[in-house]
């Protein structure tokens, strides 16, 4: 029943994909009008999983890769319906959509046994730490959306004045979220840290990648504040700093062992 | 002076030196800290020379990792005091700024009707003139300035906690077991499962300081350390001892004893019981012949101990259950099951540097708030239009000042 929630969603999640880039690129309106539905779909039995997941673990669906992608993938979707309400921007649906279908999709590879939460993990810090990780990495990603969107429409002649602006400012204040966010996971898990293993901060693969996350978006924040960069170049840097954000949150996991590696 | 002080607070030296900093922290993940040289040598067998010469196996406490984030440091330090100088000088130019900015198109009520908004959201009017100009509430203007200094406090603290703080890590046997500062640490009960058999791993024990202060009876376990005095007692590690009583034949006193390691254990004489290790398995052949099985440690389900008798200059190697007993000529060994024992770290940290960090912490996540969400602003609100400045968030403002209109 479980496997049924989650493969459903995923597949609404491809569904809403194939339609949204199929109304884009026919700039049909009715496709464009049943994409969205379909990725609400994705989006509740998404939600729908994490619940029926939570209930039968006891716990929150947290603890490991598999529970982490998959609310990874449920946060962009989320963000993206937050973002769409606000901005009606028709595009969003289709960077998105493929964004939490793909990180659903790394979730599907990962073992989905339901397993006991192990004793480290248990503390009231898990739902702060973890939970503002989701939506930091979430917030990037839609960032980087935002900041692949703005590329495809530099130096397009028929981009509408102003819109290339609007992305810009929605991609930094994502990034700020996001490095908010961070930040709390960051203090969050050393506060934990320092309960659980004595120590706030023993540069571990995981907290020294999530450093460096953050330092990069620190980067990032003060050459846009400070220098004033903006557009093209900012762009990029999103789209350099998503690829460090997917390097803590799958690389580090693969290539390296550590305390954070809940297997 | 006049050129160096200026670029030690600039945000290009703090660039610079974030580059190397990113440098060393890859290097630092892709290579693991503070193993063994042998470590070294097995995994990198080409570079182990290099890693151990140029100290990359202790990369973040090397001199270089040091001096990099005392620069750091400094430039931080710094910047937020240049920082925190400029704000009035910030409020000004943002004023003014919004006193010559061009006017968008407002009714004489919606003016009002913004003019009440700001008040309400904690915007300072400044002056009275026509055009007026109002600032984003006092906090607001501090953001960035708070962040800093609550930076530059994390790395103070870390430094503390790198410079002052220790950490030992101890065997804890049933008693009492007396740690080298002169605490004693009384370990009434230790499990590894809850009563629905969860892996749980909670030490019941009692400390006793030097001065002769007791804890009471607590229960430690992992996320839920004991403080007391100037230590913390955490729940480490576990590891699994034999257990015997030894009953000396000549007083009928009985000393029981946790073995963890090899131990000759006599009566006082000659005779007596090499302990070599307890197993956590055995099988017994058709024989009727004993023989271990499993490694030494590990779950204890049919625990079997591997000893040498030594008896009048015999030497006997025996497989011996828990329940049985063992005789030479001046003492009785009764073997019983094998007890888990808990590893307790102890680390002595002052509660200033606890104190300093916890701030840090608060005070930064409130200042990135403040920085994001709460944007340093001005605004004019004149009778038939108004304007708003900011540069981290102005088209957000002007977007809440439409729905508010």
């Amino acid at each position: 029943m479980l496997d049924i929630l989650f493969f459903s969603g995923l597949v609404l999640y491809f569904i809403s994909v194939i339609t949204h880039f199929l109304s884009l690129a026919f700039r049909n309106e009715k496709i464009s009008k049943a994409a969205w539905p379909v990725f609400y779909a994705g989006f509740a039995l998404n939600l729908a999983y994490m619940i029926a997941r939570g209930i039968v673990a006891g716990r929150l669906p947290l603890a490991n890769q598999f529970e982490f992608a998959t609310a990874f993938a449920w946060c962009i979707g989320l963000l993206a319906i937050l973002l769409h309400r606000r901005t009606r921007e028709a595009w969003l649906g289709a960077l998105t959509s493929a964004a939490a279908f793909l990180i659903l999709s790394f979730a599907a590879l990962q073992p989905r046994t339901v397993s006991e939460l192990m004793p480290a993990l248990r503390s009231a810090w898990f739902s702060f730490h973890i939970g503002s990780a989701v939506l930091s990495y979430s917030s990037f990603m839609i960032s980087a959306c935002v900041s692949l969107r703005y590329m495809m429409l530099d130096k397009k002649p028929e981009t509408e004045p102003g819109s290339l602006g609007r992305l810009d400012y929605l991609s930094y204040r994502m990034i700020a979220f996001g490095f908010l966010m961070l930040t709390v996971t960051i203090l969050t898990g050393a506060i934990w840290a320092e309960q659980a293993w004595s120590a706030f901060w023993t540069w571990d693969p995981k907290e020294t990648w999530a450093l460096i996350t953050w330092l990069i978006y620190a980067a990032y924040l003060h050459l846009r504040l400070q220098k004033k960069w903006q557009g093209k170049r900012m762009a990029i840097y999103s789209l350099i700093g998503i690829v460090c954000v997917l390097f803590t949150f799958i690389g580090v996991n693969v290539l390296f062992t550590g305390l954070h590696s809940y297997k | 002076m006049k050129k160096i002080l200026p670029f030690l607070r600039s945000m290009r030296f703090g660039m610079l030196l974030l580059l190397p900093v990113l440098v060393c922290s890859v290097i630092g993940s892709v290579i693991p800290q503070g193993e063994s040289e042998s470590y070294y040598a097995e995994t990198f067998p080409g570079a182990y020379h290099m890693i151990l010469g140029m100290g990359l196996d202790r990369l973040f406490s090397g001199w270089v990792f040091l001096t990099l984030t005392a620069l750091f440091s400094v430039n931080l330090a710094l910047c937020s005091v240049s920082q925190l100088r400029a704000v009035s000088a910030r409020r000004a130019a943002a004023a003014k700024r919004a006193e010559t900015a061009e006017l968008l198109p407002l009714s004489a009520s919606s003016a009002e009707k913004l003019s009440g908004y700001l008040r309400r959201r904690g915007w300072k009017r400044q002056g009275e003139g026509e055009r007026a100009v109002w600032l984003s509430p006092a906090l607001s203007w501090f953001g960035s300035v708070i962040t800093h200094f609550a930076l530059l406090g994390v790395i103070l603290g870390a430094a503390g906690i790198f410079a002052l703080s220790s950490t030992a890590d101890y065997e804890i046997l049933p008693g009492e077991n007396e740690l080298p500062d002169g605490t004693v640490l009384r370990l009434e009960d230790f499990r590894i499962a809850d009563a629905e058999g969860k892996t749980d791993y909670v030490s019941t024990l009692e400390v006793i300081s030097p001065d002769g202060r007791a804890s009471g009876i607590r229960e430690i376990s992992v996320n839920h350390p004991l403080r007391f005095g100037a230590n913390k007692y955490y729940q480490q590690t576990y590891g699994v001892a034999g257990a015997l009583d030894v009953r000396v034949a000549a007083t009928g006193e009985v000393r029981p004893l946790y073995l963890t390691e090899q131990s000759l254990i006599t009566a006082g004489g000659a005779d007596g019981v090499w302990y070599f290790s307890v197993y956590p398995g055995y099988i017994t052949d058709e024989n009727g012949v004993r023989k271990v099985v499993g490694h030494s440690g590990g779950d204890m389900a049919d625990p079997a101990y591997y000893i040498v008798r030594l008896s009048g200059g015999a030497q006997e190697p025996m497989i011996v259950l828990p329940g049985e007993s063992v005789e030479t000529a001046d003492a009785v060994y009764e073997f019983k099951s094998p007890r888990y024992f808990p590893g307790i770290r102890v680390k002595t940290t002052s509660v200033g540097i606890y104190a300093l960090l916890y701030a840090s912490f608060a005070l930064l996540t409130a200042g990135l708030y403040l920085c994001f969400f709460a944007p340093v602003a001005a605004a004019a609100v004149g009778k038939d239009g108004y304007a708003v400045v900011s540069r981290k968030g102005e088209q957000e403002l002007k977007e809440r000042f439409a729905a508010v209109l």
